[in-house]
């Protein structure tokens, strides 16, 4: 082996063990300061010389390139090191400084149900609406403040609209014990659900479920309703239980106990209820006029059109307008395809070399 | 520490009782007795993750309880594959690990059933944590071969010598190691937006990979000629995987998007 060759295979495991030290260093800054300490200027340049080192190790040594399996495992690090840079903050000003392209690395686009934007917010404060008005949100004094026009704004060549948003939740469980013999039944509270107890009991139906039960007087009635809030603050059912041959009668079980019914021969409890399930957001994508790509967004499917990935973020009432409103997390997909591709060649280059190639090489030869 | 008097719980002492006991028998040189034994607390570890399967109604690898249930359960066919498949021996070690692995499943991590965040529900949750674990398990046993070629103990005859085994379970567990993260990686993509968020967890497992990363490269430039210092990364590598697996999730110092994990 001759010295550039010895001098790049140290190099590698230096760079190897630096990064591995760094890494450490990087999970007791949490995530935040890590990716700016890992985006930092000498960090930069420990990236370059990474690349180069593995550039330069492809040049010197012939096997990397004949070995199909070391060529993939290779490549595929240049490759996830070239997207990282592409993706990275000084790959989005290099793009704008040098090639007039101006993206958005990622964003909140904060949208009132039934209607459009592309405004997207690249600051660091949260972003809310109030009043049908974007505001921004201070984390640190818990205090919304409007938006005074272009702040941190940067506007996507199309507009997102959102047609509706719905929040799914697990069922809770209905606990139901006779008065007389003490026989249980556990019922899964799933809205429009009935079910058959025998003998002397009836049917229990689960009419609906609420996560904040709240009670209003119309013409003389008592009319339940579900109050918009963010917690489930007060959960409820509605159930009729029907004894057999009997007409239904309603009766409210909540999940804080409260209105108990001593003449019933059946106890009720309610527990769970409000674990968010899902959130999904009905969104259409408008450019000239046109619905040029639609999608019911959800957690772990996000829609993608444009170069931009839109996530669901969250989502709230304006409790004066009483207008919904979804945020969506922008995110551009610069240097993604570089990173999967990399990904692919990594995991394939190994498989191969170890797997295939290091695990099928007579044992014997090992053992000697 | 808990004792979980429930008849998940019961599975998994009865199980670690019988590994327990297979070690010992095979320590005094009654290796078929220790196999059977050994075969006999897989099968009530099998019955212990069905069951647990069957009671929450998802795969179960959601927290770290189910992971180290699994991972009891995974410790025998990796021995019997290495053994027959591989030339490596260490089968003690490998009863010893599926006692080890059970002791938190058994007495420190909580066992109710949860309801999976939303977040949780992809395709790729299982496939991602799952060659996770199968890695983890590879690496255990790499690193007993590794304890093995330090402390000079001789190999059986017809099997590999420690060092060659240490390395071909390292050659077995990495692509596992590379596949988790690239898992990862990509539902982190689906989930969050980032495929790398710089997030404490992303960054120790990061760090075992690189350390064997490393251990690849130094073996390819020294050969066995530093037999120990080989042994010596895969122990650090062991101890990056121990650190990524309980401490990320287990101290309030990285505080981090994994923390559903604890």
């Amino acid at each position: 082996m001759n010295d550039i060759k010895r001098i790049i295979l140290w190099a590698t495991l230096v760079l190897i063990v630096v990064l591995t030290g760094l890494s450490i260093y990087g999970a007791f800054l949490g995530a935040e300061k890590a990716q700016a300490f890992f985006n930092s200027a000498p960090l930069a340049l420990y990236w370059i010389i990474f690349l180069v080192t593995l550039v330069s190790g492809g040049v010197m040594f012939k096997r990397l390139v004949r070995v199909p399996g070391l060529l993939l495992i290779h490549a595929g690090c240049i490759a996830i090191l070239i997207g990282g840079m592409l993706g990275s903050g000084a790959g989005y000003h290099i793009r704008e400084t040098w090639f007039g392209q101006k993206l958005i690395p990622e964003g909140m686009l904060a949208i009132v149900t039934g209607q459009s934007n592309n405004k997207v917010y690249t600051g660091k404060d949260g972003y809310v609406v109030i009043n049908g008005q974007p505001h921004l949100f201070n984390y640190k004094t818990q205090q919304p403040r409007p938006t005074t026009g272009d702040e941190d704004i940067m506007t996507l060549p199309f507009d997102v609209h959102v047609d509706d948003y719905r929040v799914e939740y697990y069922p809770g469980s209905l606990y139901v014990q006779s008065a007389q013999d003490q026989q249980q039944w556990t019922l899964v509270a799933e809205p429009n659900s009935t079910y058959d107890l025998g003998g002397v009991y009836g049917t229990v139906r689960i009419a609906k479920a609420f996560r904040n039960f709240k009670i209003t007087i119309q013409d003389g009635n008592s009319v339940p309703y579900d109050a918009p809030s963010r917690d489930a603050a007060n959960p409820a059912l509605e159930v009729y239980v029907t004894p057999p041959g009997g007409t239904p009668v309603r009766r409210f079980v909540f999940r804080q106990g409260g209105h108990g019914d001593p003449s019933s021969p059946l106890h009720m409890n309610y527990s769970g209820g409000g674990m968010v399930r899902d959130w999904i957001s009905e969104l259409r994508v408008m450019k000239d006029g046109q619905c040029v790509a639609e999608k019911s967004i959800e957690v772990n499917h996000p829609l993608y059109y444009g170069g931009y990935h839109f996530y669901q973020s969250s989502f709230g009432y304006d409790l004066q307008t009483g207008q919904g409103h979804t945020t969506l997390s922008v995110v551009s997909n610069a240097g993604l395809n570089w990173i999967y591709a990399g990904y692919i060649a990594l995991c394939l280059g190994i498989i191969w070399q170890l797997w295939f190639k290091r695990l099928r090489t007579p044992r014997t030869r090992e053992a000697r | 520490m808990e004792l979980k008097m429930t008849l998940q719980g019961a599975l998994i002492y009865v199980t670690m009782g019988i590994y327990l006991i297979a070690m010992i028998v095979t320590l005094f040189r009654r290796k078929r007795l220790g196999m059977a034994f050994f075969a006999a607390g897989f099968a009530v570890a099998s019955v212990a993750f069905v069951y647990r399967w069957i009671d929450t109604a998802h795969w179960p690898m959601q927290n770290l309880f189910e992971v180290f249930l699994s991972l009891g359960m995974l410790c025998y066919p990796v021995s019997i594959c290495c053994r027959r498949f591989l030339k490596i021996g260490a089968q003690a070690g490998d009863m010893l690990i599926g006692v080890v692995v059970l002791f938190p499943a058994g007495f420190v991590f909580h066992a109710q059933p949860q309801q999976l965040p939303p977040a949780l529900q992809s395709p790729l949750f299982a496939p991602h944590v799952a060659v996770y674990m199968i890695s983890y398990a590879l690496m255990f046993k790499a690193f007993i071969c590794a304890l093995i070629q330090l402390f000079n103990v001789k190999p059986e005859e017809g099997l590999l010598p420690p060092e060659p085994a240490t390395y071909q379970m390292i050659c077995l567990g990495f692509p596992f190691l590379t596949l988790g993260l690239f898992l990862g990686s990509w539902w982190g993509k689906l989930a969050w937006g980032d495929y790398w968020a710089w997030d404490p967890k992303e960054l120790w497992s990061l760090v075992s990979w690189l350390v064997y990363v490393a251990y690849f490269h130094f073996r390819y430039m020294f050969g066995k000629k530093h037999a120990r210092l080989n042994s010596l990364w895969a122990l650090t590598g062991m101890a990056a995987i121990v650190i990524t697996l309980l401490w990320v999730n287990l101290s309030k110092l990285f505080p981090g998007l994994h923390n559903y994990a604890s």
